[in-house]
């Protein structure tokens, strides 16, 4: 193994010094530091995908929604700590894409944390510039009649996007609703998934 | 200047679409950072300041080497540990390092608020963005400097992030806007749908009535 050049370069022993060291003064505990592992780990798209089908089945939430983001998650029981949201819809005329060019903001406390397109310098540069060559690359065309609404998140709001409804679940339950949201159709980068064909259908 | 985090618009290659399962020392960076920025002992703006602040490093190194060498500036800037004490457990982790008693945690944020100022624009204003390079920590971004563009909605009244990064409350609250621009005024030659936009969040000091 080469030794790292410079001690500070060794990130992980850094990251441990510094987490020993506050602990040690009394700064933090190491259950608070493990109890936010604990929170962090809890925290995913599925929280985010629960809104979005509520929305789909019922138009009134749909509309406290977009119009207090926030108050719509605590709705469904939804921790969201200080959380400013701003949940714009996709219709067949508009297709919204989210992107923090200035760093990496995202709705942690709905989404877990960001992945690592998300923090790319190559995503946050295109995005704003040439938004369709960017979501051609994550196979989702978006034809040149539909108008694209980039969110560059830049301070203290958080945003989702209200993705469309895929055709063909109209049978669906609110909870099968909810398995189709994947995490990147809540940014703006896919689609949702499209639902699974149903167990007793006609014979092909 | 364009500090080195401000990337919006420039060339870059195709998107990296792979991610990865975050490694221990990575979520436990991230949780020893929420712990300090809920105790009010750190803010986010200062996190991004001090990464703002590598330099080339800033693209050389990956998103939580930047965080954790911006974290132990923090740590030391806010006298939370010293430098020396870092440099001995790195060399030589000690059973039980020198300690010494530490910090205040600032006031919690809005116990000495003072009333913000009322929002100047409304949703629907023609508003330009000031064309201006300070020095600092700055949340607009430069590829919108100097364009026109139309107040989307009032998001509330904030604190000022280029105060908070540097310990300071950042009040008065100063008025939060969303400012929606068409991207072909963004960008000379925008190559999509005229139709599209960039909606980005500014805050009010930096726009003036177009």
């Amino acid at each position: 193994m080469n030794e790292p050049s410079n001690p500070v370069g060794d990130y992980r022993r850094l990251q441990a010094a510094i987490e020993e060291l506050l602990i040690l003064k009394g700064v933090v505990s190491r259950a608070e530091i493990d109890a936010q592992v604990v929170a962090m780990d809890g925290r995913d798209h599925r929280r985010g995908a629960r809104m979005i089908a509520r929305a789909w089945v019922d138009p009134a939430y749909k509309a406290r929604m977009l119009a207090n983001g926030r108050a719509a998650a605590a709705e469904l029981g939804i921790e969201v700590g200080p959380l400013h949201l701003v949940v714009v819809e996709n219709t067949p005329e508009i297709h919204n894409v989210i992107v923090c060019t200035l760093c990496s903001c995202y709705p942690r406390a709905l989404l877990g944390m960001p992945p690592d397109w998300y923090k790319s310098t190559e995503y946050r540069a295109r995005t704003v510039r040439e938004p369709r060559k960017v979501l051609a690359e994550f196979g989702t065309p978006i034809p040149d009649g539909v108008t694209i609404r980039v969110h560059d998140s830049t301070a203290d709001m958080r945003y989702m996007v209200l993705p469309m409804r895929p055709g063909g679940t109209e049978t669906c339950s609110e909870a099968g609703l909810a398995e189709l949201v994947n995490r990147d159709c809540l940014v703006g980068t896919r689609l949702p998934d499209p639902p699974r064909r149903q167990p007793k259908g006609d014979p092909p | 200047m364009r500090s080195v985090h401000d990337v919006g618009g420039l060339d870059f290659g195709a998107v990296p679409l792979d991610d990865h399962e975050l490694e221990t020392w990575e979520k436990r960076s991230n949780a020893v950072a929420n712990a300090l920025r809920q105790k009010h002992l750190a803010t986010l703006d200062e996190q991004r300041r001090h990464v703002e602040s590598l330099g080339d490093g800033y693209h050389k190194y990956r998103y939580f080497e930047r965080h954790v060498l911006a974290w132990a500036q923090i740590a030391i800037d806010r006298g939370l540990l010293t430098s020396a004490e870092l440099g001995r457990m790195l060399a030589d982790p000690p059973e039980r390092p020198l300690v010494k008693p530490v910090h205040r945690a600032d006031d919690p944020p809005g116990a000495s608020a003072s009333a913000p100022r009322p929002a100047r624009f409304k949703p629907g204003d023609r508003v330009r963005v000031l064309k201006s390079e300070p020095p600092g920590h700055v949340r607009t971004p430069w590829y919108c400097r100097g364009h026109v563009g139309v107040i989307e909605r009032i998001c509330g009244a904030f604190p000022n992030p280029e105060e908070l990064a540097y310990r300071r409350s950042g009040l008065p609250a100063t008025t939060l806007y969303r400012v929606r621009f068409r991207s072909r005024d963004l960008w000379a030659g925008y190559g999509e749908s005229p139709a599209d936009t960039v909606d980005i969040e500014i805050y009010e000091h930096w726009l003036e009535g177009a």
